[in-house]
């Protein structure tokens, strides 16, 4: 019961974070699935890690609903008529918003906002005052830097407008993502990288690669997680590898016996989940986003996430210590990393699971961005700060992962301010990373109020409010602040 | 043919449009007072070694600088004064051509105009520099004369190659009204518009008498830019 008396007398938490935090304990004091023992010492080192899903999953961790579909059909439920202007549309969606489901209780896609609302846009103050005030909404009321918008491929007025709206709002909420197709007009590319470069979004998302791995059918969520529309992913559990590697100081024992093992192990855990969720919590029979086939559970898959690659190859690397034999330095390096992924990724493929649906039975590989309490351990398969190498070998080096991740993995570049003055710059570079590879990437300016933590977005001037002990409006400033404090994130090299 | 390089960098975003690969080519005809790159002045000769230049064939050195090709919208050649050595500069940039690489050039103009013409001919745009309008100021300046520079200027304005012409601004010892005077003048004579990068003197890095002299102010700075722009020039840039 201390657990409970410590949220109520938090003394930095709001309202709501209260609220959430209670249920948290309250569904973390139950434990009904079925885990190993194996799988529980897994869990209790660290290796396994759900990221706080809870110990009895009543409601799928991401979910990404059609909102297209929402829009021409309206709601029963909410008993809402399909949108004839504008302030309709808009206030449609925000109604549908705070119905929609996650592990945060803040829906993690919020639609590729653009096509939404276009129809109803004109090119006049009227519509740029209305959509400002749509986002502005969000963020002050989606108080989560999980949640995520889409824009693109196609230009837009509406995408337009939701660019100059962020490049004056300077708002952490949405996290934003524009679809970069090969067709996307060069200047409706040139508006998106000014605005990340005053603000750290949107990203920009390898539109041929995302519609080859979700027949063209694909939302971004969260952080940078590519899943089907009208579905979304039951759940993510990560496997810290660097941990895994502390164990074990032969590479071969590891990436023959000690990883699959852990894998499967893993493997088991999600099945858990999935399972519980599908057969013994009535989310998918009751919950009215099925009903009215917003979501479809045949569009759901799950998400088997990695971590600290880059410390488990260097752990296994002879003289570790001169940077030049490290991972994104060293081939040797690099292709110990190519293998530990290749062998999870048979892995994932050999085990399957009916429920999983949208994928063929399989979980989805994710790279994982991390949490604020991760010390020396890296997201995903990031080279570590510190051992960035230059921009041009950086991104190829990164880019070599993206092809196994299709639900996630992402890069993140810092700039100097001077490139403000040359965004087709960082639009040569986007380009290229694409055609070597690259699915996710992700630019900002190094006078940013708004930064990018690893996948999420947080403002330095509400991390400064905590730091001084006072509360702060959205949840994920805490997780900044950890993560400034423990992941160095503001010391990644600056590219000139 | 071979010849001399000092460095590739293979990312630059302050050498023209977008993102470029720069090859800096060893030596220079100028001796600018307030030269930067000092160590690209010396021009190599058996006589006269000089450390960390490179000899290299003109195919390797296009291989070498298109390793990050698919990044990149082109390659900006500069120096030292790249048109210091014009027959190898003119071999590479035949070859960058023949791949379809677009290439421009950073140049102070000091150079035969049959020479420059010939160069043209291979080149996407020039970014110029005019250091000073008055003939004795560049002579002060730079150690030549600037008939050259104006007479392949024009030229290069003619044609339409020119991409930016720049002036370095120096408080006390030059005249620097009287070059962006004459300067925007001549460019806003073509249907041509290009833009003007006014360039803030700065004394990091300068070596001698130089280290006296402070930066322009910011009023000082604005001041020319309208004497640019009421001679017609729309794009004035000071950095």
């Amino acid at each position: 019961m201390n657990k409970i008396l410590d949220i109520i007398k938090n003394p930095v938490l709001t309202y709501e974070q209260r609220v959430l935090s209670l249920a948290r304990a309250a569904e973390d004091s139950i434990n009904v699935l079925n885990i190993s023992r194996e799988t529980q010492a897994l869990r209790d080192e660290g290796v396994i890690c759900d990221l706080f899903e809870g110990h009895a999953p009543y409601r799928p961790r991401y979910i990404v609903p059609d909102y297209e579909k929402f829009m021409k059909q309206g709601s029963r439920f909410l008993d809402l008529e399909p949108p004839v202007d504008l302030h309709d549309a808009i206030n449609n969606l925000l109604i549908l918003y705070k119905h929609v489901p996650s592990i945060s209780s803040f829906p993690v896609y919020i639609g590729n906002i653009d096509k939404l609302l276009n129809p109803f846009c004109k090119d006049d103050e009227e519509s740029y005052r209305a959509i400002k005030r749509f986002l502005k909404h969000i963020d002050r009321t989606i108080t989560d830097s999980f949640c995520h918008a889409n824009i693109g491929p196609e230009d837009s007025l509406a995408g337009r407008l939701i660019l100059r709206a962020e490049r004056e709002l300077k708002n952490s909420i949405p996290n934003l993502t524009l679809k970069l197709s090969e067709d996307t007009p060069k200047e409706f590319v040139l508006e998106a990288i000014n605005t990340a470069l005053v603000t750290a979004k949107p990203s920009f998302a390898n539109h041929r690669m995302f519609s080859e791995d979700f027949s063209g059918d694909y939302g971004i969520a969260s952080c940078y997680n590519g899943l089907n529309i009208g579905g979304g992913s039951y759940t993510l559990v990560r496997m810290n590898l660097y941990k895994l590697a502390l164990k074990i100081d032969d590479f071969n024992n590891y990436l023959e016996v000690e990883l699959p093992k852990a894998a499967l192990c893993m493997l088991d855990y999600l099945d858990q989940r999935v399972k519980f969720l599908v057969y013994d919590t009535p989310f998918f029979k009751n919950n009215f986003l099925v009903k009215e086939n917003l979501i479809n559970i045949n569009k759901f898959t799950g998400m088997f996430g990695v971590l600290g690659l880059a410390e488990a190859v260097n752990h296994f690397v002879e003289n570790s210590e001169d940077l030049k034999n490290r991972f994104g330095h060293s081939q040797d390096a690099n292709a110990m990393g190519i293998k530990i992924i290749e062998k999870l990724e048979s892995i994932v493929k050999s085990h399957t699971l009916e429920e999983l649906y949208s994928s063929e039975g399989h979980y989805l590989l994710h790279s994982q961005v991390g949490i604020d309490s991760d010390l020396d351990t890296s997201p995903g398969c990031r080279i570590p700060i510190g051992d960035e190498p230059e921009i041009y070998k950086h991104v190829v080096q990164a880019a070599k992962y993206h092809k196994y991740f299709p639900s996630g993995i992402g890069d993140i570049f810092s700039f100097d301010s001077t490139v403000k003055k040359n965004p087709s710059y960082v639009l040569d570079i986007i380009k290229g990373a694409f055609r070597n590879g690259m699915r996710y990437i992700s630019a900002y300016s190094t006078d940013c109020d708004v930064i990018r933590i690893t996948g999420y977005l947080v403002k330095r001037s509400e991390i400064e409010k905590l730091q001084r002990g006072e509360t702060a409006l959205r949840n994920t400033a805490a997780l900044g602040m950890g993560a400034l404090e423990n992941q160095r994130i503001l010391e990644r090299k600056v590219r000139y | 043919m071979r010849g001399y390089l000092r460095k590739i960098i293979p990312f630059s975003s302050v050498d023209g449009p977008g993102n470029r690969t720069a090859i800096f080519l060893q030596g220079c005809n100028f001796n600018c007072l307030y030269c930067h790159n000092p160590e690209t002045i010396d021009i190599v000769s058996p006589d006269n070694p000089v450390d960390n230049v490179q000899f290299l064939e003109a195919d390797d050195l296009v291989e070498k600088s298109l390793e990050y090709k698919d990044f990149i919208r082109g390659i900006t050649i500069s120096g030292g004064e790249c048109t210091v050595q014009i027959e190898f500069l003119i071999e590479v940039c035949k070859k960058f051509k023949e791949r379809d690489v677009e290439v421009y050039i950073d140049t102070n103009g000091h150079l035969s105009l049959k020479s420059f013409k010939e160069l043209s001919r291979y080149v996407d745009k020039f970014m110029f520099d005019i250091k000073a309008w008055d003939v004795h100021e560049h002579l002060k300046l730079t150690g030549v004369g600037n008939d050259k520079v104006i007479e392949n200027f024009k030229y290069a304005m003619g044609i339409g190659k020119i991409f930016e012409v720049r002036t370095v601004i120096v408080p006390k010892i030059l005249d620097n009204h009287q070059t962006v005077l004459e300067v925007s003048r001549l460019v806003a004579s073509f249907e041509d518009k290009i833009r003007y990068k006014l360039i803030k003197f700065r004394n990091k890095g300068v070596v001698g008498n130089m280290k006296e002299i402070n930066t322009p102010s910011d009023k000082y700075m604005s001041k020319l830019k309208t004497v640019a722009l009421n001679n017609g020039i729309e794009d004035v840039v000071i950095i």
